[in-house]
């Protein structure tokens, strides 16, 4: 598989001396969803500025679509890799929700008719399309969260990252999320989310990757992971509650690494047939 | 003065600008000491609950009411807001918008709220340090309040809160930007809080294993009404309903519901994945 982002033993120290990436490596594979999780302060964040250019690295690599990070700004870096923030209102400024979108595709050089047709399909895609000449100011926190995901992928980027997406959604917002990541997967592109929701994270991602410490603890895929229950705990996380089901039930011949309700519900269906 | 700690009746807010009702017609009763959950999709009026019961609606923030409030007594349209403060305590959802920004250390930050009540200085220090104790922050007096981790300064929010011995703790979404360590330390410390003090409480929430493993009674708010309330055990058994309104249930709930449309389950549906193993094992497992 092409590689979308690639990390050689990549080390960051903050001004303060605070080391908060030590030696990373992994390779995140081309039109792949993949999880960012484990504690705050775990690195993940830091981690995630450094493929959209708003870090560099202290020592180590960083390559995105074949290119050396360090080599680009971030205004060409933000071509290539979508960033939305985990606070909307550290992105929003825009005076009406269609200008807020609009922003980012005319930075880009698009023609009118374009950022138009850009803005609508993002906007449509987040369920925000009826919004589009209201002031961002009127909305909820979960609305402004969503703008700004729709300003993101109005840019149309090969590589897309959310920074907690989930926090301060509802169950709308969480499976609006999930739709917006399935059609992303359906396009190829890649997606990197970070996450606490366990549930969204199996839902929705392919992989998962462990962070603690600046280091990376796991990286594999996300029912492996999230079914390694010991070493979830040990980092500060934790399984999604069906798969913690799944494992108290496992003397009882369930699989330990089912991580969706979807997968328990067949399981138990097909327990009673057989005994039924 | 009533037996309910709190009695919402017929209430009705309009934010100043807003077209919509944010608050539309809702009556609701609290007891005294009772933990009671509330959940809804955004937008449903839950923090607009919040600022009604701490009497922020209608003093401080804008808009018009109808209907009334009534806090162990105080009528909050009728009563100051300083008044209502020392009857209510209200935690947000951001520790960042709750501290004071200008405390150099955590006992600080406790004891701002004592200083504007008045508490004596010899006082002062003993609330400071049982209500430190309380949320699981002994001996954090001279560290700085922005260095702490989300839980912490979550944490922190709660014990300058109950340092001033409200009898009703209203927490809004207190768990909802934090991480899973963060987020067992706060409700740890809610319970305590809860246990030493019967402090009514009203906790909002829009996570499911939260609020039906705390709650004794779940109200779900949907367009500035009540859709629904009732026992943990009630809440779980609407999965579907809440699900179109736009409340997750936990996942073991949503495994039972599932199971039961297609007439394999027996009984309630589980508060945790204790109580749902235990039903599958003797409900799937031949136990």
């Amino acid at each position: 598989m092409p590689v979308a982002i690639s990390v050689e033993h990549l080390t960051f120290q903050y001004p303060n001396g605070h080391e908060a990436l030590r030696d990373v490596t992994l390779d995140i594979e081309t039109g792949s969803i993949v999880a960012l999780i484990g504690k705050n302060g775990a690195g993940k964040t830091t981690l995630a500025r450094h493929f959209n250019g708003l870090l560099k690295s202290t020592s180590g690599k960083v390559v995105v679509q074949g290119v050396d990070a360090s080599k680009k700004s971030a205004s060409e870096m933000a071509r290539e890799v979508g960033y939305v923030f985990q606070n909307p209102e550290d992105q929003l400024f825009g005076s009406s929700v269609f200008e807020e979108v609009a922003f980012g595709p005319k930075n880009l050089g698009m023609g009118e008719e374009q950022i138009k047709g850009q803005v609508e399909a993002s906007l449509s895609m987040v369920g925000l399309l009826s919004y589009a000449p209201e002031h961002p100011y009127n909305m909820t926190y979960g609305q402004r969260k969503m703008l700004c995901l729709a300003s993101v992928l109005a840019m149309d980027t090969d590589i897309v990252i959310m920074d907690e997406p989930n926090a301060g959604q509802d169950y709308q917002g969480f499976c609006l999320l999930g739709s917006v990541l399935e059609q992303l997967k359906s396009v190829g592109k890649t997606v990197l989310v970070i996450s606490h929701d366990m549930e969204f994270v199996a839902r929705y991602c392919r992989n998962v990757v462990l962070m603690c410490d600046g280091r990376i603890i796991a990286y594999d895929s996300a029912k492996r992971v999230l079914s390694d229950q010991s070493k979830l705990e040990l980092y500060g996380a934790r399984p999604p509650q069906v798969t913690r089901l799944a494992l108290s039930l496992s003397s009882h011949g369930i699989e330990p690494d089912i991580v969706t309700v979807e997968e328990m519900v067949r399981v138990l269906v097909e327990r009673s047939r057989k005994t039924g | 003065m009533s037996a309910h700690a709190i009695t919402v009746s017929d209430l009705a807010f309009r934010y100043l600008s807003a077209k919509d009702w944010a608050l539309d017609g809702l009556s609701l009763e609290v007891a005294e000491r009772e933990l009671l959950g509330v959940s809804g999709p955004s937008g449903a009026g839950k923090s607009t609950l919040c600022l009604s019961l701490s009497g922020l609606i209608p003093n401080v923030v804008q808009g018009t009411m109808r209907g009334t409030v009534n806090v162990r007594g105080f009528d909050t349209r009728r009563s100051d807001v300083a008044d209502i403060s020392s009857i209510v305590g209200i935690v947000f959802q951001d520790p960042r918008s709750q501290l004071t920004g200008s405390a150099m250390t955590v006992e600080e930050e406790v004891a701002f709220g004592l200083q504007n009540l008045g508490v004596p200085r010899n006082l002062m220090r003993e609330r400071i340090a049982e209500a430190l104790d309380l949320v699981g922050l002994p001996g954090f007096e001279m560290r700085i309040p922005f260095e702490l981790s989300g839980g912490e300064q979550q944490r922190l929010s709660l014990a300058t809160v109950i340092a001033m011995r409200p009898q009703i703790l209203i927490l809004d979404e207190p768990t909802e930007l934090l991480d899973p360590e963060g987020t067992v330390s706060v409700m740890r410390a809610v319970r305590s809080i809860h246990e030493r003090y019967q402090m009514t409480t009203v906790l909002v929430s829009n996570q499911p294993e939260i609020l039906v493993q705390h709650a004794e009674r779940i109200v779900v708010l949907n367009r500035g009404k009540i859709a629904s309330v009732g026992t943990p055990q009630e809440f779980l058994r609407k999965v579907r309903y809440l699900e179109k309104l736009g409340v997750r249930s936990n996942q073991v709930a949503q495994v039972a519901c599932r199971l039961d449309e297609r007439g394999l389950w027996k009984g309630d549906y589980p508060i945790d994945e204790h109580q749902a193993a235990e039903m599958i094992k003797r409900q799937f497992l031949g136990d």
